[in-house]
């Protein structure tokens, strides 16, 4: 049995091992997720709703996972499945080959899109585009 | 009142099971949609790199089979292979005689007739 998320080149395997919410693949759930801790979710199933981490936050979506009307804000985002809304990835955002992201993205720091991923939205670094590199 | 278990009871309910703890619960699930999550994504991949190939290269498959259609087409055709031609043993002359003569068309001409005339 594998312990390693497949794929991820950017987001941190040791924040997706982390996550401890699950929507289950056939499950849905309608509704916001929001909470002020450094959490994570993975959604495999349907969710119709926003997600929220106020602080820290990972969440990833399945390759299984469908997600719509949405608005998610975390720290990290790491897209497999399909997501219909916005985006806000706080610190890295990564969208896989197999991912489907039908809205707009934005993130403050990095961003990683994989071959064949399919996008159709406006994607926006948050972060002071003329800084200097640190 | 004390109320004494009855006799139907289940003796699997007192037995102590071993329940899994949080923490394993967790991460059990976690692993389990990972290897679904691969399994999904990498057949979800290879089916849009096929795709995109597919459009990519269409034409060029399309010229391929053209130019083997047209190459089958018009090659030209081998003559004729029949034993005949091709076996260096002479044949019996009978037989050729018979071949020839079933090859010429059937006309009835008035040098042919063995009877031409009564008698």
């Amino acid at each position: 049995m594998s312990n390693s998320p497949a794929s991820t080149r950017l987001v941190p395997a040791e924040r997706l091992s982390a996550i401890n919410s699950l929507i289950a693949e056939g499950a849905v759930f309608d509704g916001n997720f929001h909470t002020t801790k450094d959490q994570g979710i993975k959604v495999d199933g349907h969710l119709k709703g926003n997600i929220t981490f106020e602080a820290g936050g990972t969440l990833h979506v399945g390759a299984t996972g469908v997600i719509e009307n949405t608005r998610l804000e975390a720290d990290y985002v790491f897209i497999e499945g399909k997501v219909l809304g916005t985006v806000i990835a706080r610190k890295a955002l990564e969208i896989t080959g197999s991912a489907t992201l039908l809205g707009d993205a934005s993130y403050d720091e990095l961003i990683d899109m994989h071959p064949r991923a399919r996008v159709r939205g406006k994607i926006e670094y948050r972060g002071d585009i003329d800084a200097l590199p640190t | 009142m004390r109320v004494e278990p009855s006799s139907t009871h289940s003796p699997r309910f007192n037995r102590p099971v071993a329940v899994p703890s949080t923490e394993e619960l967790r991460s059990q699930a976690l692993n389990a949609s990972w290897q679904r999550d691969r399994r999904v994504a990498r057949r979800r991949l290879a089916w849009r790199w096929a795709w995109w190939y597919a459009r990519q290269y269409a034409w060029i498959l399309a010229l391929l089979t053209a130019l083997l259609a047209a190459v089958w087409h018009w090659w030209p055709a081998p003559r004729s292979t029949s034993a005949q031609t091709l076996s260096s043993v002479p044949m019996n002359p009978g037989a050729r005689t018979e071949q020839a003569a079933s090859d010429e068309p059937l006309t009835l001409t008035s040098e042919k007739r063995l009877h031409t005339k009564e008698p």
